[in-house]
């Protein structure tokens, strides 16, 4: 843990602006959002709905559909070349992000089935990522295939390889869907909810998947859920987003241990636990109109400490202890309330 | 082996839906006013003779009575014959099929070639030039009526120009047919290798063509653009272009393969409609096919001729889509067969 906290970065996202210009008018969809994912870690990116967590991992990889446009900011990556300097993903050249894209970020889905071809095999689509990607040959690509397959735990890979999206489970296209997506080795995976849809066991099994190709790969995983449970499970730190910011960001014990945002504090809250009875108790309010953003921090109109400070002035994020950064103006005040109440 | 399972399958459902055809057929000729027997005997045919020749036409009998009989000469190959051209009906659809054959056949190619492509790049390029005329090609071909088409090409190149010949039918009338193979001009004199003969049925062909193509072409582009836009949205789509496959092979493999298999369900429709179609097109032209056969045998309460055609009609529709569906069923490995 302790090495991997020393680890180079691999991704830092600085003051990332990616707006969706609408007919109803500019929705800043994230505002300023900042996160860090070093070689060979689990980040966890959480959030309620629309907080902009798919938006991040579509502006990483490039894939932002119109109207969506990233306006301001900074994506610096540093890629298998080990380069120091790394490249701005913001402002790369549509050709040189192309390259990047499948070879050193890659990204895999929800709903798993409807991200494959429906009409072709699953081991052609992923031959021709071979072919494509890594210029193999025909049969170059169907024995990496069929080891690819073997990789992601798929029995019988070489049945399984003529086999089309609409004849597996959702849980074997998510192991095919990890399959492509590792192909070409890249250094960054970016999962966006890709357990939505699946069984609890399969789901355990696709994170379990997801770890161990972090293991075998060394590649930087952000793993986009709005589950905590989910994230406690694998990820080695976690940034909550809140209406396109990033609002707390902590290694996963201090996390669960010693949260500081009001926002962290209610999404914690209102986890269903085992064992205790009465309501759930739930966050008020609704997250903030993107068009119409609250002034100052984002939050303040759902959040109990909120003073008049809240609503001037967006707070800026303060690191107050090991990896632990909180955006909030009254971290201190927030954590003696806390602290009182256990 | 299975598909050959499946194709036999279709066809025996074709024996309902042919019956049924033939049911509404005869019934609809029965119900439609006009008496065909006073029509061939003329004004002037003395009270027996007009009996008599509607009991040689067992029209005398009652309508159940009629259909029984009919359909027992169908079973024999007998459509019955013609009151209007006194040939078996069988005979003279044989003899008029070809020249709608040919006419539609190159109307549908034509505007499948233009159409497909014109939906695809409208799709891929939103909201560029050629999107636009796209469109208006759509909107123009929708609503514009199919004779006012023919009309105006009749008047701007026949008329103005003088370029094509106007309502003359599939030749010159100075010129004979090519000798008879498959039926369609432009082939048999092709294979006679005749090439005055050929440039003459081809330059025949040109309006009425453009004018069902046109008008098929707007249905066709329409929906090309639209499955196109939908696959391009696909999540599959995003899978490829994330993995970094060309954008060319994302288009036309990925996302133009799955955006196909709609349109030609809807091409089937459209030529159904061009069947239609034809009968417009045929009567301006003067084109002595199918469509000229059935207006003349309605307009003269020609019973067996319009029940043949029906039956033809209805017949060459089951086998268009019993095609589509077999090449939707090759395409698509998630229809069952």
């Amino acid at each position: 843990m302790a090495e991997k906290m020393t680890a180079a970065p691999l991704l830092r996202v600085e003051n990332l602006q990616t707006s969706f210009f609408t007919r109803r008018g500019v929705a800043k969809v994230l505002d300023g959002f900042d996160l860090e994912l070093r070689r060979g870690e689990i980040l966890g990116l959480v959030g309620e709905s629309g907080s902009g967590k798919s938006v991040t991992g579509y502006s990483i990889i490039g894939l932002l559909k119109h109207p969506g446009k990233i306006v301001g900011g900074e994506i610096r990556f540093y890629g298998s070349k080990g380069d120091q300097q790394g490249i701005d993903l913001v402002t790369l050249p549509a050709k040189q992000m192309a390259e990047v894209r499948g070879k050193e970020i890659a990204m895999i889905f929800q709903n798993p089935r409807s991200c494959l071809d429906p009409l072709m095999s699953v081991g052609d689509q992923i031959m021709e990522v071979l072919k494509y990607r890594r210029g193999m040959s025909k049969s170059e690509a169907r024995a990496e295939c069929i080891r690819l397959l073997k990789t992601v735990h798929i029995p019988e890979p070489e049945r399984r390889m003529n086999a089309y999206p609409h004849q597996l489970s959702g849980g074997m296209a998510q192991r095919v869907m990890i399959a492509m997506a590792i192909s070409c080795a890249p250094t960054l995976l970016i999962a966006d909810e890709p357990t939505t849809g699946l069984d609890v066991t399969t789901e355990h099994q696709i994170l379990e998947l997801l770890r161990e190709m972090r293991d075998v790969t060394g590649a930087g995983i952000i793993l986009i859920t709005h589950d905590l449970n989910m994230a406690a499970e694998v990820c080695d730190r976690i940034t909550v987003m809140y209406a396109g910011n990033t609002a707390e960001t902590a290694p996963v014990e201090t996390f669960f241990s010693a949260p500081r945002h009001p926002y962290t504090l209610g999404l914690l809250a209102s986890r269903p636990r085992l064992g205790e009875e009465g309501d759930i108790p739930t966050i008020p309010g609704n997250v903030p109109d993107l068009i119409q953003r609250p002034t100052g921090c984002p939050f303040h109109p759902r959040c109990r400490w909120a003073t008049e400070i809240c609503a001037a002035q967006e707070p800026e994020p303060r690191v107050i202890g090991e990896g632990h950064v909180v955006a909030c103006h009254h971290t201190e005040v927030v954590a003696r309330d806390v602290i009182a109440a256990d | 082996m299975r598909m050959l399972r499946y194709i036999l399958r279709r066809l025996l459902f074709l024996v309902p839906v042919v019956l049924g055809s033939i049911f509404i057929a005869f019934l609809l000729t029965r119900v439609v006013p006009g008496n065909p027997i006073e029509r061939v005997a003329g004004p002037y045919a003395s009270e027996e003779r007009v009996l008599e020749m509607k009991a040689e036409a067992n029209l005398d009998k009652p309508i159940p009575q009629q259909f029984l009989i009919y359909v027992n000469d169908l079973l024999h190959g007998d459509m019955g014959m013609s009151y209007t051209t006194a040939q078996p009906v069988g005979k003279d659809l044989k003899e008029r099929f070809p020249a709608s054959f040919e006419l539609v056949m190159f109307a549908i190619g034509l505007a499948i070639v233009l159409a497909i492509p014109l939906g695809v790049v409208s799709a891929v390029k939103r909201g560029s030039w050629i999107d636009h005329v796209a469109r208006v090609i759509a909107v123009a071909g929708v609503s514009a009526p199919i004779f006012w088409i023919a009309m105006v090409l009749l008047s701007i190149f026949y008329g103005k120009l003088g370029w094509l010949p106007g309502s003359q039918g599939r030749l010159p009338i100075i010129m004979s047919p090519p000798p008879h193979v498959t039926g369609m001009y432009t082939i048999d004199a092709l294979l006679a290798g005749d090439p005055v003969t050929f440039k003459e049925a081809l330059r025949a062909l040109i309006l009425p063509v453009l004018t069902l193509a046109l008008v098929s072409m707007a249905p066709i582009a329409r929906m090309t653009r639209a499955t196109m836009i939908d696959a391009l949205d696909s999540d599959y789509v995003r899978t490829a272009t994330s993995l970094g496959i060309p954008r060319r092979t994302v288009v036309m493999k990925h996302a133009f393969k799955n955006a196909i298999i709609p349109v030609l369900t809807l091409i089937a429709g459209v030529i159904g409609y061009a069947i239609g179609g034809e009968v417009l097109i045929e009567l301006i032209f003067s084109w002595p096919g199918l469509g000229l056969y059935s207006y003349n045998a309605i307009m003269s309460a020609d019973f067996p001729a319009v029940q043949g055609f029906i039956i033809l009609a209805t017949c060459l529709y089951i086998l268009i889509y019993l095609i589509v569906d077999v090449i939707t069923a090759l395409l698509d490995p998630r229809v069952e067969y």
